[in-house]
């Protein structure tokens, strides 16, 4: 019969108990046989594969603190108010420098949209393969803002600025904070200017 | 103390609202995944969420089985996430064709959804044991969470000896300490979700 020690010195690394679990039982090497705690890992991998997968993230803690609410009623009249942008410019054209006569080549447009007292300004510039986007909210409270560009989730800068780039520009938009979600209409990326 | 699903939901049936809120806090990541990773935009997903715990309240007097909690939580967050998604889709026009058998869509064009189709039953049932592990190692010691961490997230596979080395004890310590840990580990899944009854569903 081994020692403790024994059995100890030969513990099985986690990744050959990670492999072993993997297997179909009865392939079980000697020391499983004496090391009840081994067979027990094994068992747990087997049952609950979840070993070298991250952590689930939480949940924003709004989101929490508003189901959290619902017993109380709160959470459902807490809920986010849905509004619906409408555009209030949208222009292809582009200044020119002082001093230049002929067109300017690259595309470039320029959008805004109100919903209440929100308005959305957006700047986006077609350059050889890729749109580069600046956009910029004011009004609404000092809760902070989310921009969501299709699958995209844009953060405000430092200056306030939402800047992202993409290959394709943005065709769905909307605008989240703790109190609202503001939803734009769809964009279609059809310049008739050039045509 | 650690209590089971069964133990507060008996509460939350007599209105205490301290247990409505710690079982939100124990299923939260398992909600938030299951809103999160069905192709949902994250207004959806807050959506989702909240009639998610918003359903779970309004049937509370219906639900038969309070140890099945986490399952019911991820059926109907799937559920609502699937309803979430037809309306999104019913509202832009696109069709979802993660669903279509014959696509005459090809990926890239116009009517390409950009997320992926709703989670496979294999992927939710994943999550929701992940989430149960997760519930459990919370429930354990501070230095027993140390320990099952090393086992179970530590990104790295390490040695029996290194495990024993980064705890600064010696691996004949390190024996003992595993072998409580994980009885204790056992001992909350096997209280809460007893896992001879998940096989068998």
């Amino acid at each position: 019969m081994k020692t403790r020690r024994n059995i100890t010195s030969g513990h099985l690394s986690r990744k050959e108990l990670i492999e072993i679990a993997k297997e179909q039982p009865g392939r079980l090497p000697d020391h499983l046989a004496e090391c009840a705690e081994c067979r027990e890992l094994v068992e747990l991998f087997r049952t609950y594969a979840v070993v070298n997968r991250p952590h689930l993230p939480d949940a924003p803690e709004a989101w929490i603190i508003r189901s959290t609410a619902i017993m109380t009623g709160a959470g459902i009249k807490s809920k986010l108010k849905r509004l619906k942008a409408v555009i209030a410019f949208d222009s292809w054209a582009v200044p020119h420098p002082v001093g230049v006569r002929s067109e300017v080549a690259s595309e470039h447009r320029r959008l805004r949209f109100t919903a209440e007292n929100i308005v959305f300004d957006l700047r986006a510039e077609h350059l050889q393969k890729s749109w580069v986007l600046v956009a910029q909210i004011k009004g609404g409270s000092d809760v902070p803002i989310v921009l969501e560009a299709d699958k995209k989730v844009i953060r405000p800068d430092k200056s306030g600025l939402y800047q992202w780039s993409g290959t394709k520009p943005p065709r769905r938009i909307s605008l989240r904070s703790d109190e609202f979600d503001i939803r734009l209409p769809e964009l279609v990326w059809k310049n008739r200017r050039l045509k | 103390m650690f209590k089971t699903d069964t133990e507060l939901w008996q509460e939350i049936l007599a209105d205490n609202g301290k247990s409505w809120e710690e079982l939100i806090k124990r299923y939260q990541a398992l909600v938030y995944a299951v809103s999160t990773r069905a192709g949902l935009t994250m207004m959806d997903a807050a959506d989702c969420f909240q009639q998610t715990w918003l359903l779970l309240y309004k049937n509370r007097k219906k639900l038969r089985d309070p140890s099945r909690l986490s399952a019911w939580l991820v059926t109907t967050a799937k559920r609502e996430a699937l309803l979430l998604r037809r309306r999104a889709e019913k509202d832009s026009g696109i069709i979802d064709i993660s669903s279509r058998q014959n696509c005459d869509n090809p990926p890239g064009s116009e009517l390409e959804l950009i997320s992926p189709g709703p989670l496979p039953d294999e992927e939710l049932e994943q999550i929701e044991n992940q989430a149960r592990i997760e519930i459990a190692l919370d429930e354990l010691d501070h230095r027993c969470q140390q320990v099952m961490e090393a086992f179970f997230f530590a990104p790295e596979s390490k040695t029996y000896e290194e495990i024993a080395k980064s705890f600064s004890i010696s691996s004949n310590s390190l024996g003992p300490l595993r072998r409580r840990c994980l009885q204790r580990l056992k001992e909350i899944l096997m209280k809460n979700w007893d896992t001879g009854e998940r096989k068998n569903n």
